[in-house]
């Protein structure tokens, strides 16, 4: 008798479970929007890509080449202009090294430097180092899922998890639902004022997936500002060792 | 020979008696030196009481204990190691010291980057024992917004007002500070502003964040640890010694280089060089004025002697030798300036502190608040009593007494008698 109960009572919590599944259309926010994320990388990736940064006192493009290995291994190395080809950001695990070719010196980049900006743009050292933690860090709630802009969407907004070391009040996320492209994440402080918006287009095939060929990060204190990445070729899953990512790498040259 | 000298001095009262006006007109420049020397001597020392008062207590301590590469590091991995904490604290609470410890409070000074929505910035954070650090610290008092870090604060910080309004924070928002922990990793760490203050001085405005130590230790893996032991004096006249009495304390730690104990001469060598500086500037000032005092004194004591040429060619027939007759120049000349000294230097102490004792409000001379090498220009100045200063004002003007009767005390034993006794007057 006690051990029918028990059967029947692990019978219903497997039926709430179904059904609340399928209410999500299977895929909780959570998982939606570590998807994205994972669609941006592959385990392994190289390109090159085009960094326009337009500030109110100078503009500058930067063309330069970027390996990749999952979250904890990736170089960047600029090929133009050649005033500054050479210079180079590693970055395995938790640290970043910078590599100027004029001085011929590797700098550490101190704890203190992580959030100056990188290259001069709108990106900082931290938004290169942190693998995404969005689905470690928020709370994500699906705030709008239907039609916008003629297409079917989700919109979700993520707030900080109470004591996660997080400077955004919420962001909010857009995600095209047919094929899980990110659209725009726009960044809130507490007072829910926008301190940042990153817009994602040109959906491409590159190396054999869709991705977002443009990133748009546009500051919302300086309306004139903005940093665009154009990402000219990509190629995921390629042969990379853990081994490349080295401080010899980082001082070859081309 | 004591007969002798006897004699001589009653002679010189007699003669200073004897010319009054004289008398009181030498003296009178030395009592006006003397005056002004004591209304200086403390006002001086009291700024530089302030400086270092501020300065040690919005920083590390009249006396700290670290380890010896932390000062050039400021890295987490040079804290103090556990064992030299233990002894630290045993050393601080032995008798013949604790006495002269008004409070020591532990550290865990490092720096950091300090984010917001807004922008980053990099900051200078100290994990803190609210508790005792509120007694520590002249930083609580100086509060614009908010409140001071409270022992049961977790997630608390208390910012500098530049630091606030270059990240757009105010009182309870949210922002992130991030730097190396103990285990070399990059961390980061959620704070809300409980507090903001402003001390006057830029660098600690821009930069400086208190959290409670509890937070620090969680967010860095550190423990308990603390990178310095921060400790106040009662007098800062005891520094040099309490400094000496620690390190033979602590001589064991220091000797494998776990440990320094430094005063902030060492640690703030800049604000060390400002009071020195402008301790010579001082010295340079007075040198100025007593040497015109002592040459107006030369100028009437050598009247004096030239003046009663005659009479000391009478004293010397009547038997009174050369070097007794310098001897009495010399006797007049040093009672005139002890005197004059000790009523100069009571005129000056009576003004200064009689007028001035509470503080010398000297904002009108300047505009704005302006502060150097992490001080803060107090506008008010309050004077400050030390023997040693009377001690050394006395001994200034007593030499400068003797040297300006040397010459006419000299001139004074080359009187020819024969040619000084031939003229009636």
């Amino acid at each position: 008798m006690k051990g029918k109960r028990i059967t029947f009572a692990v019978g219903v919590a497997t039926g709430v479970v179904w059904v609340s599944l399928l209410a999500y259309g299977q895929e909780t926010p959570h998982d939606i929007v570590d998807k994205v994320d994972r669609i941006l990388r592959g385990a392994s990736s190289h390109g090159t890509a085009t960094m326009e940064v337009v500030t109110e006192h100078w503009n500058r493009s930067i063309t330069m080449e970027v390996w990749s290995l999952g979250t904890e291994y990736s170089l960047v190395r600029v090929t133009q202009p050649a005033k500054e080809a050479g210079t180079a950001t590693l970055k395995a695990e938790k640290d970043i090294w910078n590599y100027l070719p004029k001085v011929d010196r590797t700098i550490k980049v101190p704890a203190s430097m992580m959030s100056g900006a990188w290259m001069g743009s709108h990106f900082t050292n931290d938004d290169l180092v942190k693998e995404s933690r969005l689905v470690e860090d928020f709370d994500i709630e699906t705030s709008f899922e239907g039609e916008r802009d003629g297409a079917e969407v989700w919109e979700f907004t993520l707030i900080p998890k109470p004591e996660a070391a997080v400077v955004w009040g919420s962001i909010e996320y857009r995600v095209r639902k047919g094929d899980y492209m990110p659209l725009w994440a726009r960044y809130y402080d507490e007072d829910h004022v926008l301190a940042r918006t990153m817009e994602f287009s040109e959906f491409r095939v590159m190396g054999g997936r869709k991705v977002p060929a443009v990133m748009h990060m546009q500051p919302a204190d300086k309306p004139g500002e903005r940093t665009t990445m154009l990402y000219d070729d990509l190629e995921f899953d390629i042969d990379l060792e853990q081994s490349f990512f080295s401080l010899q790498t980082l001082k070859r040259r081309r | 020979m004591s007969k002798r000298f006897h004699v001589v001095s009653r002679l010189a009262v007699r003669n200073l008696r004897r010319n009054l006006r004289r008398s009181v007109l030498t003296s009178l420049a030395m009592i006006i030196g003397g005056t002004l020397l004591m209304m200086s001597l403390p006002l001086g020392d009291g700024t530089h009481e302030a400086w270092i008062e501020s300065a040690v207590r919005m920083g590390g301590g009249h006396v700290t204990i670290q380890s010896p590469e932390f000062r050039s590091s400021r890295k987490i991995d040079d804290r103090l190691p556990a064992d030299v904490r233990v002894a630290s604290r045993t050393a601080l609470s032995r008798a013949g010291i604790a006495e002269r410890v008004l409070i020591a409070t532990p550290q865990l000074t490092l720096g950091g980057l300090a984010s917001s929505a807004a922008g980053a910035r990099p900051a200078q954070i100290v994990g803190v024992d609210p508790a005792s650090e509120a007694r520590f610290t002249i930083l609580d008092e100086k509060v614009t917004e908010g409140r001071y870090l409270e022992p049961e604060d977790r997630l608390a910080a208390y910012v500098g007002a530049g630091l606030v309004e270059s990240l757009e924070l105010k009182v309870g928002s949210r922002f992130v500070v991030t730097t190396q922990d103990a285990e070399g990793e990059i961390a980061g760490q959620l704070l809300r502003v409980v507090g903001v203050f402003r001390s006057g001085v830029p660098e600690i405005d821009e930069s400086l964040i208190h959290i409670p130590l509890e937070t620090a230790g969680e967010w860095l893996h550190s423990g308990d640890d603390v990178t310095n032991i921060a400790i106040l004096v009662r007098q800062s006249g005891q520094v040099e010694g309490l400094r000496r009495d620690l390190g033979r304390e602590l001589a064991g730690p220091i000797e494998v280089g776990a440990a320094t104990v430094m005063g902030w001469r060492e640690a703030m060598p800049a604000l060390d060089a400002a009071v020195r500086i402008d301790d010579f500037g001082n010295y340079l000032f007075q040198g100025i004025l007593f040497t015109i005092i002592g040459l107006g004194i030369v100028n009437t004591v050598l009247m004096s002697v030239l003046h009663r040429y005659r009479e000391f060619g009478v004293l010397q027939a009547l038997g009174l030798t050369p070097s007794q007759t310098g001897t009495l120049v010399l006797i007049e000349g040093l009672i005139l300036t002890a005197l004059s000294g000790v009523v100069g230097i009571a005129l000056g102490l009576f003004i200064t502190f009689y007028f001035w004792g509470d503080g010398l409000d000297i904002s009108g001379m300047w505009d704005e608040e302006w502060s150097f090498s992490g001080v803060v220009m107090e506008p008010v100045i309050v004077p400050y009593f030390r023997v040693a200063r009377v001690i050394q004002a006395l001994a200034f003007m007593f030499a400068i007494g003797v040297l300006a009767s040397l010459y006419p005390a000299y001139r004074a034993t080359r009187i020819d008698v024969a040619e000084a006794m031939k003229f009636e007057r």
